[in-house]
């Protein structure tokens, strides 16, 4: 309505208009979107969409407003934010902050007004791109959008990781997290099991690691192409021979492939809170948050097998070790936004630290 | 529970006829759970006393049975048809508890039938609030205090235990009746009494009251294998204390966080999986508006009006997944039908908003109590689909069919501050336009918002409509602004002072109109093969392909009392009748409830409002070969001058001709130049035209307002001076067009659907009403063919009609309304387009009469079909009756006595070789159902002399008699032995089977009438007001047959 209007220009020359929202600097990425139709705090605060402009296909935003509970990281990590309507108002009890002076205040700039419907069919038939939201839209925004860099070209992990181990104190046992940008969702779903967390960077060595005497390893989400960070993956490789593990989403990626298997970018990637997997032992449908741009390739390595497919598109959703107690989810069981119906699955993992600890031979055996 | 294998043969249990809190929802749930069985290659039994639905077609199901569903006949249909399973949660409470008591009754495994879906003790763990509350508890889930009672001390200890205010929710009653919210001991004593009354097992709870808190729906599924999802939520606009079907809905929830989502999405899925509830069910939350507290407030165990409105907002078919559920199937074994390529294990995502609003029948009942509470008032809502919340919002005001279509209602404008405020604090139909008001006069949306409980989301929202308004009235708004926000032409047109051509020009000119959105329940994500629209105005319209030439049907909007769910049946009929012929049928409606508004129905849904801007932009895309305006009642009719005038070509009859019809100055005009006889009547706008026309006309005269529907404000009057008081009110009411007076003639009534093709006319059969004229059409009962009516008078009504459709140029339906009177047949009305008998008449003769007037309609000469000349079809075999159906125990305050003003919400069917074994059916359906006991008879003075008759066939069949002293004076004056009894004393000490009322005609209501008419609902004493109806009820007691009924389903289509 009133505001400086504004663009979404997509490298292949596509132009969305809106309405300037939060900070008024020009912003730049791979434009991706979800379909959480809650949750939007969360999202914005996800280290996953490092690098990424996204774009909510839900059109009411900003409605509950912002609140210190919602937070997933410190501060947001989208690269750029689009929505159909930025919500003016904020009616909850725990909100302190409206969208715009939410977006405003952390410096993410983003575009409201945009038939945001449109996009997301745009960017379902064509896959997804690199984008730039801009005061104009003209030839020379498509030129910026082409010229960022891709997401294999970019140490996007290395942005949200940490420089230094931290420990979150817990009576339980003792948990290494391979942080490549968590959520605090999946702390918190640890520490809540009583868990104490250990907290590295992704370039950590499994010689790190393993002078924390954790029972158990955590390998956590993040952005950005999985095959890039081979250092993080001889880390996987290793600890997997000696610890139990756990990956969830890019954790799961890097757990494929440290045991040699590949992974591919899907064309427009899995990003909501409503995707059905099947869990291929129980037979059993759980739906799932997801947020993701990569995928493990089926054709794993003899070690490994399927354990969880997609119920939409029978792309891998999970995966375990045959012999190691390792196993790994493409998907969030800890929800934020989203469903937790999966949360059992961080107890599942606890229960074969457990397991392992009472058998200690088969730590040594590595 | 062994499902799946070795079901071959389903029972489906309908809901019955229309009441409010149990409408066409159970049609489109009970004819999906049809199909979806179909599809599964079982053979489907179907029994539903209710002709007017689309389940009940022999279409849909393989055996159809309009029959009363009551015990006796249910057991009879088993033993008859011996189905291996059966599904009772497709027809609402009267379905669920139908079951329970086959299952009581033993029938169920004396003929080895297996209950599908939801076991019978998860059932009755959700709804018996007792066992529910043990079952939360059992959970760990929060209930709020409350204690069950089953006698009125009980509940009085109860309360002041709990502490006031208290609300009081009886068991196993359906739209809350019975229930209310007491403020304090003498208000439980009242409601506690009534909600005794009403459960089945005098059960009702007690408990604490969280008034305004959020309320929060969420539907959700759970197979056999334990998978459970939510289909959506919803979000009640008004909080707590109004009845979900009263409150204003929006999906999704729009102020919830993700983490207050979450925590009832998993309250509800541990619920689903506790009570092991196999298929779909509802589950209602209340939530503090100020901290992460909730309770459960309610389960329903079924498919319900909520789980009807979240398919319509999501595109997630409940009822079919539910059904598919019920036979075996687990939720990922089932296909998604809207993207074809996904299951229905999955969560749909929204990208787009909804709001549902109810529609009331307070215009029907103008002495009502508009202030809405627990117990539900309405009879039907609309539903619109927006990109924003004020989009949505406008487009289902537009949608409700009521003036002025916009957040400016004439009332409000004039109300006092005070008035206002009492109007914005206290939920009512008028609260939304209260609150508009209240914003426009500079409250704060804080003020607002904490007067009325309403989250300030919600207000804030519609602050940006009338800030909007504000603008455009100040010319500061720009077009695009308007059209974006939702606002219609007529709006804009209104707040800039332009007619609403100009405004539609300039936007033109501007090159602003809408796109079109498709709905697909996965937010963009894959792509949709299904067509189901709504209008936006954005960039991106998802054009479909060019196909076949295509032809639009306008729907009827939300349902009401006078355009019912019979109109649905016909919108859905004319589309099968248009894919027949080879077009495409595209759907105009609003109505989420309804067969109609399934995405499976059409070839396009377009859930839009039926107003002729909204109406002329899917034209405009959709470039059809016509438009059909003759199914969707009065709402689809009165669109087909404007549309025409527009250059859309309206299919069938003539503009003109639908012009004549409607205004009654013109018909009657036309039928003395035709000669056909009318009543001696005329149009005035002023009271001393009125005179005038009394001299013209005598006494007693009907009196009404002009271009109504439903006989709405319709009065007759025996003197002079009550007649002028009735033209004084019409004209108080709505002065700009003319009061119609005419006389009154006390005949027989008579009613045809014929078609006509210009040339040709089919004439089904006539119908004869027991009760004499002055009762509506629609409200009372009809038996079909008629039976006492001379072949000579019924050779005159064919003449007419052939006269009538020949001079008009009649294409379709055509409607006549007669008063067979002292030898003369006399016509009052002619509707040239479906009537509210069609789907009746329809099954009565076994004939798809829509589909043959559909035919016509495209083309087709009847005399192509098979019926030419002046053709009436051979009388069927079996007489059908029909009979009314109130929702009376809902609307307190209203008036219980027939008249000229269609009061009933739904209709029954009973059909039998022999007329009174036909009546007895009907009535039985209806509920009308005479114990042993007393009859008490008031009769007014007029009808006296005729009482007498009536009274002796009750007293021969050895009912005793009571009556109120004059009337026990006349009786036993004429013979009969009569005690004098007070009325009130009489109801309240029980005995009574009957009452005989019969109020004197006219306004002129004695309170003792109206009391004792009231006294008999709540006592569930059947009470007649018509001495035809008592008689007809005679008729039937004299003819009781012992032993199980004959049952027969209905024929097929016949050779066709
Ligand atoms: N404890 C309560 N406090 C306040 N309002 C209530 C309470 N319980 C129910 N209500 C209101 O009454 C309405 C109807 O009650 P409910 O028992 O759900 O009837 P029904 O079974 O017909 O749906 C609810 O929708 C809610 O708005
Ligand atoms: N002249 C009349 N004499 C007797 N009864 C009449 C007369 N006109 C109408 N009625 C009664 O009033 C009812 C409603 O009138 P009608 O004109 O059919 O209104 P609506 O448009 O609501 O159907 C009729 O069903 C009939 O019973
Ligand atoms: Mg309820
Ligand atoms: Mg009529």
């Amino acid at each position: 309505m009133n505001g400086r209007q504004g663009f979404l220009v997509l490298e292949d020359g596509a132009i969305f208009s809106g309405v300037r929202i939060g900070a008024p600097g020009d912003a730049a990425g791979e434009v991706v979107f979800t379909t959480s139709m809650t949750g939007y705090q969360e999202v914005l605060s996800d280290p996953s969409y490092r690098g990424q402009i996204v774009a909510m296909a839900y059109p009411l935003i900003g409605n509950y407003g912002f609140s210190p509970q919602a937070w997933e990281a410190p501060r947001p990590h989208v690269a750029g934010f689009i929505v159909r309507e930025a919500s003016d108002v904020a009616s909850h009890y725990l909100s302190t902050e409206r969208l715009d002076g939410f977006l405003r205040d952390h410096g993410v700039s983003g575009l409201g007004g945009v038939d945001t419907r449109r996009l997301v069919r745009h960017l379902r038939t064509n896959g997804l791109q690199r984008g730039v939201i801009a005061d104009a839209g003209g030839a020379d925004a498509v030129a910026r959008a082409r010229a960022l860099p891709l997401l294999h070209e970019q140490d996007l992990v290395g942005q949200v990781s940490r420089h230094a181990p931290a420990v979150l104190p817990g009576a339980g046992p003792r948990i290494a997290l391979i942080d490549c940008g968590v959520k605090a969702g999946i702390v918190d779903a640890l520490r809540r099991r009583g868990c104490e967390v250990v907290l590295f960077p992704h370039t950590a060595t499994a010689e790190q690691v393993a002078a924390a005497y954790p029972a158990g390893v955590v390998l956590s989400n993040g952005p950005g192409d999985p095959a890039v960070l081979t250092s993080t993956i001889r880390t996987v490789a290793s600890v997997v021979e000696q610890y139990p593990v756990m990956g969830i989403c890019l954790g799961h990626q890097l757990l494929a492939l440290a045991l040699g298997g590949r992974t591919y970018k899907l064309k427009f990637g899995h990003r909501g809170s409503n995707q059905p997997v099947v869990d291929l032992t129980t037979g059993r449908v759980t739906v799932t948050t997801q947020n993701h741009g990569y995928a493990v390739d089926p054709s794993l390595p003899p070690a490994a097998e399927v354990t969880h497919v997609n119920l939409n598109d029978g792309t891998v959703e999970g995966l375990r070790h045959r012999v190691r107690p390792a196993f790994s989810v493409q998907f969030h069981p800890e929800g934020r936004p989203g469903p937790a119906d999966a949360e059992f699955l961080y107890d599942r993992f606890l229960a074969l630290v457990v397991d392992t600890a009472r058998v200690p031979s088969a730590v040594d055996g590595a | 529970m062994p499902t799946g294998d070795g079901i071959k043969k389903v029972l489906v249990i309908g809901s019955g006829p229309i009441v409010i809190g149990q409408a066409a929802e159970f049609d489109y749930s009970g004819t999906q759970a049809c199909r979806a069985l179909a599809e599964e290659g079982i053979e489907v039994v179907l029994v539903n006393s209710n002709p007017a639905t689309i389940m009940t077609d022999v279409e849909v199901a393989d055996r159809v049975y309009v029959e009363p569903l009551t015990l006796e006949y249910l057991t009879q249909i088993i033993a008859q048809e011996r189905p291996d399973g059966l599904l009772g949660t497709l027809g609402g409470q009267t379905g669920l508890n139908l079951t329970l008591q086959l299952s009581d009754a033993g029938v169920l495994h004396r003929y080895g039938v297996v209950l599908l879906g939801t076991p019978l003790e998860a059932i009755q763990n959700a709804e018996d609030r007792e066992r529910f509350r043990d079952a939360m508890v059992g959970m760990a889930e929060p209930v709020l205090r409350s204690a069950i009672a089953t006698d009125l001390a009980a509940a009085l200890s109860a309360a002041a235990a709990i502490g006031y205010p208290v609300v009081v929710r009886p068991a196993f009653t359906l739209g809350g009746t019975g229930g209310g919210i007491a403020p304090d001991p003498d208000a439980l004593a009242a409601i506690a009494r009534r909600g005794l009354a009403s459960s089945p097992i005098s059960q009702v709870l007690i408990e604490q009251s969280v008034v305004g808190w959020k309320e929060i729906e969420y539907e959700v599924m759970r197979d056999a294998a334990g998978t459970c999802i939510t289909v959506c939520n919803m979000e009640n606009l008004d909080p707590m204390g109004v009845h979900t079907g009263d409150s204003i809905v929006v999906a999704p929830s729009q102020t919830l966080s993700d983490a207050d989502y979450q925590r009832l999405r998993s309250a509800a899925l541990r619920i689903i999986d506790g009570l092991k509830i196999a298929g779909g069910c509802n589950i209602q939350f209340a939530l503090d508006p100020r901290s992460d507290a909730y309770y459960v407030i309610e389960v329903n165990p079924r498919v319900s009006r909520s789980s009807a409105l979240a398919s319509k907002a999501t595109g997630y078919p409940i009822a079919r997944v539910a059904t598919k559920i019920a036979v075996g199937l687990r939720l990922d074994e089932i296909a998604n039908r809207v993207t074809g390529v996904t299951m229905a294990a999955f969560e749909p995502a929204l990208d787009y908003v909804v709001v549902k609003i109810p529609r009331w029948p307070f215009d029907k009942f103008p002495a009502m109590d508009r202030r809405l509470g627990t117990q539900m008032k309405a009879t039907g809502e609309v539903m619109a689909i927006g990109r924003t919340f004020p989009e949505a919002l406008m487009k289902a005001v537009r949608s409700l069919d009521l003036r002025p279509g916009s957040l400016a209602s004439p009332e409000a404008a004039d109300w006092t501050e005070a008035q206002l405020a009492r109007a914005v604090a206290e939920p009512s139909d008028l609260r939304l336009f209260a609150i508009a008001e209240a914003l426009r006069r500079g409250w704060t949306t804080d003020a607002v918002a904490g007067l009325s409980s309403i989250d300030p989301y919600f207000i804030a929202q519609i602050m940006r409509l009338v800030a909007c308004e504000r603008a455009l009235a100040a010319g500061t708004a720009s077009l695009a602004d308007a059209k974006r926000l939702g606002l219609s032409d007529a709006v804009i047109a209104t707040c800039t002072g332009q007619p609403e051509a100009a405004v539609r020009a300039q936007r033109v000119a501007e090159g602003l109109t809408p796109v079109y959105k498709v709905v697909d329940t996965c937010a963009g994500e894959f792509p949709a093969a299904t067509p189901y629209y709504y209008s936006t105005y954005e960039e991106e319209d998802e054009r479909p392909l060019p196909a076949r030439p295509r032809i639009i049907v306008l729907g009827s909007g939300p349902i009401r009392i006078g355009q019912g769910i019979e109109f649905d049946y016909s919108t859905v009929h004319a589309v099968w009748a248009l894919r027949e012929a080879g077009y495409e049928a595209v759907i105009v409606n609003n109505n989420p409830e309804t067969v109609s508004t399934d995405f499976d129905i059409s070839d396009r849904l377009y859930f839009e409002p039926l107003t002729f801007e909204d109406v002329l932009h899917v034209v405009e895309r959709e470039q059809p070969e016509g438009v059909l305006v003759q199914f969707g009642g009065q709402t689809s009719l009165n669109l087909a001058a404007p549309l025409a005038a527009a250059g859309v070509r309206v299919l069938g009859t003539p503009v003109e001709a639908l012009d004549i019809s409607e205004d009654r100055q013109k018909f009657y005009d036309l039928l003395e130049r035709l000669g056909v006889r009318c009543p001696v009547g005329g149009a005035t706008m002023t009271l001393e035209g009125a005179r005038a026309l009394l001299d013209r006309t005598g006494l007693p005269v009907l009196v009404r307002p002009s271009y109504v529907l439903g006989g709405r404000g319709m009065e007759i009057a025996e003197t002079g001076a009550q007649a002028l008081a009735a033209v004084a009110g019409v004209l108080a009411a709505d002065a700009s067009h003319p009061v119609l007076i005419d006389r009154y003639l006390p005949g027989m009534e008579v009613e045809v659907d014929a078609i006509c093709d210009r040339e040709d006319v089919l004439i089904p059969g006539i119908m004869e009403h027991v009760e004499q004229a002055g009762v509506h059409s629609g409200d009372s009962i009809a038996l079909f063919p008629a039976q006492h009516l001379p072949d000579a008078a019924a050779e005159r009504i064919g003449e007419i009609a052939a006269l009538l459709s020949r001079v008009l140029g009649v294409q379709g339906f055509l409607n006549l309304q007669c008063v067979y009177y002292e030898g003369t047949v006399y016509v009052f009305e002619a509707n040239l387009r479906a009537s509210r008998t069609v789907p009746f008449v329809s099954k009565a003769v076994g004939l798809p009469l829509v589909q043959i007037a559909t035919r016509v309609m495209l083309g087709d000469a009847l005399a192509d079909l098979g019926y030419s000349g002046l053709h009436r079809l051979a009388p069927p075999s079996r007489v059908a009756v029909k009979a009314p159906v109130f929702s009376m125990d809902k609307l307190y305050e209203a008036e219980a006595a027939l008249g000229p003003e269609m009061r009933s919400t739904g209709e029954v069917m009973g059909r039998d070789a022999d007329p009174v074994g036909a009546l007895s059916r009907a009535l039985l359906a209806a509920g009308v159902v005479v114990g042993p006991g007393a009859v008490f008879a008031a009769i007014a003075d007029r009808e006296k002399g005729r009482a007498a008759g009536v009274l002796g066939e009750f007293a021969r069949l050895g009912f005793p008699i009571l009556a109120t002293p004059q009337t026990a004076a006349a009786l036993t004056a004429a013979g009969l032995s009569v005690q004098v009894d007070d009325p009130m004393r009489a109801l309240g000490a029980g005995g009574v089977a009957l009452v005989i009322n019969t109020p004197t005609v006219g306004h002129d209501r004695t309170r003792a009438g109206f009391a004792l008419r009231r006294l008999a609902l709540e006592r569930r004493v059947p009470c007649v007001t018509s001495l035809d109806t008592a008689a007809a009820i005679a008729r039937v007691l004299a003819a009781r047959r012992e032993g199980p009924p004959i049952v027969e389903p209905l024929a097929g289509p016949a050779s066709s």
